[in-house]
């Protein structure tokens, strides 16, 4: 659910750039083909961002998105550190990245890293707040990020740009689609760098001692990926397609550690490929049944280096490999009065490291996920009324070796079965054209990682008794969108959402007196708030848009120092202010952001800094070309996201962008 | 001897009888303490008196990293902060009558990176070596200093003692007889398929404090040394070893004798597991703890002297999740030993005769190391500034 700020080109009815603002829930710009989520009709609390929010842009994925209600970023510093995302206050390990199908969630652990997902190639970004769609393969407590590339379109479409800002950040990207009948292709690069030398302030790790403070330029952090998107197809007939798509990603990172050392030489290196097979065919047998599969193969490379020990405790070189096969399919029937859906998803995960220093390889963990689907949608009342219950059965095959003891010392072959069922539902009632009420209701599981279950030789035992995590989520809705001619004011949606989520068995690491760390279920946690939006368009050149997500969560842990606290990490409050104004092919914002009430620790006895940004922007749309400027933390404002992790100051991007 | 002789005589005999706390050298523990996630640390204030309870606290003071420990001399006490991101690789003073109050903050680092600072042995009150487990050099300090600048006043060049590594893991040290004996890990951090695990003999070095040169090295014949601890009263030293995590064999209390600078076992590891604290009250009792596996640790008593008859585990203490006695001997003026209980979040304050326990305190994280300073606690946030006089405190023996 989300209102749409778009506006309409002089041209005719296409939406044109509205920076990153545009969020909608109406149609995107795109044709929706089978196996998409129509943003419009679902029951889901939806955010569509557009690729015309972020084309030509200097910023990462992170933040695009977390301008939306909902939706918190925690970023390492500064442009290509590591950065997780959450949705209403759940963990990133909680939300289920997928790209163009595939997910991006390993089995090994943790969130998905937002900086090692380039938006040079992406068409547009939608965020599922609190209720994953059937249509995913895979379901979680958070929800889910669905980006999608670039799809060729009829005819040729090329653009090529370049860009530099603050800290000696590059970037030159290039796109060319060419789709003159049946057959079509694709290919998209990009090159990204930056020096991500900004200023902060060393204490020396004494905070409570101002004496030996500097300010100095930020060592070691430096980085660079590439992104390469090729993408092929072939239309069968009008009803059937298929497509081959690859999408190659590398990114070479550096990591500054805590004492900002000029000899630091610390990195963590990715290299992905994608590959996917699709075919679709509507109209099967002239019914109307439609069904998209595809099949898949992932294979994701990571080098984490810190021979000489600057980062961590001790010296580590690393690889690490996963890989991930696995074949998908989406089938609908539709009908005057209803639409029934079901999926399927299969897929083989195996992950294992090696250790460089040492050449020693550790055990290989393997996961097999299937799970199955049924959802229909029903219409009542001319379409006034939907309902859209679902059940979901997923079920994980884990073979992994259990680290018994720390250190690796004894192990333990494991196998075991976890099934879970997912149930949901959701509701939308549209009485008048501008009224719409939506809720959603649906149980949800995170199951385990490899990480949790088998143990980290040194760091962690492992816990193959672990129970999943287990959410509830629950959201009710409303949205007024209001269109008028009236010059002063033309349009004006307002729109709020209640959602509360109740989370059982959440997976936390405990330390005993050893320092020996286990993963452990934990009673859970309780989380409730209020996102509310207004944008309204008016005298003729302006657009404003009001933001806010308030958020209350409760740490329900036995443990007395965290049973009651607000859950670390969490902002309790986040505003957000912008005011467009656009005449022909200028535009200039200006936006301001707070958020304040968020905890470090689950303690609650860290707290941070308020953040308050002030950003501006200016772009000019002339001929083929597009020229923007933006500036960034115009106050200057200091700010961590995670302790100790400074996040850059004032900052500046530039950039131009041909389109043919 | 005329009656004023009598009478100083008198008055001086009462002064040795009578315990310190009556005098008004009450006694207070410092608790450092650190959430079960090891998201944070911060320390308690407890007071060791009355017996039998209830004790005053004061917890959660000035929350900090968790990777912390604390050492005390007189009434002055040091917080540790070792390995971190946000606040690390320091000490910070404080006096007992403003527990909250920092002194001074210094950073251990000087010009190398990822020191970890792990325990502080005190000379006197204006020396002390700081330990420094992720370097080859221990730093002479003074805990007495006003300034940065005064804080190091020299170094002890430890890398003979390292191992293969090039670190030598120092990880605690005692002063016996006017000299230093440092404990060396020597833990090899290359060999990931043992990392961090012992493969080099346990070492501890002997300084003259006078002239900071070494006098003798010691091979103790306990693998993974985590605490090293002197008892005065029968003059020995006592070393206890994990050996491997959860598997001991090479585990076990060592002794040595800090005059003849040998050193034999006492205890071997099998069948208690890692011991990964001791505690030697007496010349014939004293505590350690075994490490079985995750969270199941067991308190055994055991006679310092001769290691027999067989420990046997303090009934109550048994498969529970205990702190180590990394940084000392963890009993106070009344002869109560402090047990740190992680798996309740509580100091549990054992009668050290009838092996019973006189209270247990609530320190809402878990509390991993006890110091006890000589003083009265002043409430926390009292805005005490001692940056003013530091040299009125600190200027009696360390209770270690």
């Amino acid at each position: 659910m989300g209102l749409a700020a778009s506006g309409m080109a002089e041209n005719g009815n296409e939406p044109i750039s509205l920076e990153a603002i545009v969020v909608t829930a109406q149609k995107t710009e795109q044709t929706l083909q089978t196996g998409d989520v129509d943003t419009e009709e679902t029951s889901a609390a939806v955010v569509v961002i557009e690729r015309e929010a972020f084309e030509g842009k200097l910023e990462g994925l992170d933040t695009i998105i977390e301008k939306e209600t909902g939706i918190q970023v925690r970023q390492y510093g500064g442009l290509g550190g590591y950065s997780s995302v959450a949705l209403r206050g759940s963990t990133s390990d909680q939300v289920m990245i997928f790209l163009d199908g595939v997910l991006l969630n390993d089995a090994n652990g943790g969130g998905v890293d937002l900086s090692t997902i380039s938006l040079s190639d992406v068409a547009s970004i939608e965020i599922y707040k609190g209720t994953s769609p059937l249509n995913f393969g895979k379901a979680s407590i958070g929800g889910v990020v669905n980006i999608k590339t670039i799809r060729s379109k009829e005819g040729f479409n090329a653009s090529a740009g370049i860009g530099y800002g603050s800290f000696n950040t590059w970037r030159a990207n290039g796109f060319v689609n060419h789709k003159p009948g049946r057959f079509d292709y694709l290919i998209s690069a990009e090159i990204l760098s930056s020096d991500n030398d900004f200023e902060i302030t060393n204490n020396k790790g004494t905070p409570l001692y101002d004496g030996d403070d500097t300010e100095e330029s930020q060592n070691n952090a430096e980085f660079e990926q590439i992104n390469l998107l090729g993408k092929t197809g072939y239309d069968l007939s009008d009803a059937r397609r298929i497509e081959i798509f690859h999408q190659y990603f590398f990114k070479d990172q550096n990591l500054p550690n805590w004492k900002n050392d000029e000899d630091a030489n610390t990195s963590f290196m990715t290299d992905r490929n994608i590959s996917t097979l699709k075919y679709t065919h509507d109209g099967i047998a002239g019914l109307p049944m439609n069904l998209v599969t595809f099949v898949d193969f992932a294979f994701e490379k990571e080098e984490y280096d810190d021979s000489d020990g600057y980062f961590g405790l001790g010296y580590q070189h690393d690889k690490y490999y996963t890989t991930r096969y696995g074949g998908n399919a989406y089938l609908e029937w539709l009908s005057d009065y209803q639409t029934i859906g079901w999926t399927m998803d299969i897929h083989q995960e195996t992950y294992e490291s090696d250790d460089l220093l040492n050449d020693e390889d550790a055990d290989t963990s393997r996961r097999l996920t299937f799970s199955a689907g049924l959802q229909d949608t029903i219409y009542l009342f001319d379409d006034r009324l939907r309902f859209s219950p679902a059940l979901r059965y997923s079920q994980t095959q884990d073979d992994f070796t259990y680290l018994v003891d720390a250190f690796g010392m004894e192990k333990e072959d494991i196998k075991q079965t976890s099934e879970y069922w997912e149930p949901q539902i959701g509701v939308v009632y549209q009485p008048l054209v501008w009224l719409k009420v939506k809720s959603n209701l649906g149980r949800y599981y995170r199951e385990p990682h490899f990480y949790e279950l088998s143990g980290d030789r040194g760091y962690l035992i492992g816990n193959p008794d672990l129970e999943p995590e287990e959410g509830t989520n629950f959201d009710m809705g409303l949205a007024v969108d209001v269109r008028r001619r009236n010059p002063l004011l033309s349009r004006l949606s307002l729109q709020g959402t209640y959602f509360q989520n109740e989370v059982d068995n959440l997976i936390s690491t405990t330390y005993d007196a050893r320092g020996v760390g286990r993963a452990e279920n934990i009673d859970g946690a309780r989380i409730r708030g209020v996102e509310m939006e207004l944008n309204a368009e008016g005298l003729k050149y302006f657009r404003l848009a009001a933001k806010a997500t308030l958020q209350e969560t409760e740490n329900l842990d036995d443990d007395k120092a965290f049973n009651g606290k607000d859950l670390p990490g969490r902002w309790e409050e986040v505003y957000l202010g912008r005011l467009e104004a656009f005449h022909k092919g200028f535009k200039v914002f200006s936006e301001y952001i707070v958020s304040k009430g968020m905890y470090y620790t689950p303690a609650n006895d860290h707290e941070a800094e308020d953040k308050k940004e002030l950003n501006a922007g200016i772009s000019w749309l002339r001929d083929h070309f597009l020229y923007s400027f933006e500036a960034k933390n115009i106050l200057d404002k200091d700010y961590e996201d995670f302790r100790g992790w400074p996040m850059p100051g004032r900052s500046y991007f530039g950039s131009v962008t041909y389109k043919y | 001897m005329n009656k004023l002789g009598m009478i100083t005589i008198l008055v001086l005999l009462l002064g040795m009888l009578v315990p310190g706390w009556v005098l008004g050298q009450e006694q207070t523990a410092i608790v450092v303490t650190v959430a079960s996630d090891w998201s944070s640390g911060a320390h308690s204030v407890i007071d060791v008196e009355p017996e039998g309870g209830p004790r005053g606290v004061q917890n959660s003071l000035l929350a900090t990293i968790s990777d912390i420990s604390v050492d005390a001399f007189g009434d002055c006490f040091y917080r540790i902060e070792k390995f971190g991101a946000a606040s690390s690789h320091n000490v910070t003073k404080f006096a007992i009558d403003a527990p909250d109050t920092v002194i001074w903050q210094y950073s251990t680092e000087g010009s190398e990176s990822g020191s970890n600072p792990i325990d502080l042995v005190f000379v006197n009150a204006t020396k002390a070596y700081l330990l420094r487990y992720g370097s080859t050099i221990a730093w002479i300090i003074n805990p007495s200093t006003t300034s940065e600048a005064g804080f190091k006043t020299g170094e002890l060049d430890l890398s003979a003692y390292a191992d293969s590594d090039g670190i030598p893991e120092m990880t605690g040290g005692v002063i016996a007889g006017g000299k230093l004996f440092i404990l060396f890990q020597r833990l090899d951090r290359n060999d990931r398929n043992n990392s961090w695990s012992p493969t080099n003999d346990t070492l501890v070095g002997v300084f003259d404090t006078a002239s900071d040169t070494e006098i003798a090295q010691i091979t103790v014949p306990v693998e993974n040394p985590q605490t090293i601890q002197y008892l005065a009263a029968n003059s020995t030293i006592y070393v206890a070893g994990a050996g491997s995590y959860g598997f001991a064999p090479f585990g076990g209390i060592a002794t040595i004798d800090p005059s003849a600078y040998t050193s034999s076992l006492l205890i071997g590891g099998q069948p208690y597991g890692g011991i990964s604290g001791v505690a030697a009250v007496s010349a014939t009792k004293g505590y350690f703890i075994g490490y079985g596996s995750w969270q199941n640790n067991t308190l055994y008593s055991f006679d310092p002297s001769a290691g027999t008859p067989t420990p046997t585990a303090v009934t109550g203490f048994g498969g529970v999740n205990l702190g180590g006695m990394q940084n000392g001997v963890y009993v106070d003026q009344n002869n109560m030993l402090w047990i740190c209980n992680q798996g309740d979040s509580q100091v549990d304050i054992l009668d050290t005769t009838t092996d019973t326990v006189d209270e247990s305190i609530d320190t809402v994280f878990n509390p991993v190391a006890v110091v006890f300073v000589t003083g009265e606690a002043g409430d926390a946030g009292d805005d005490n500034n001692q940056d003013e006089d530091p040299l009125n405190f600190c200027f009696i023996n360390t209770l270690r």
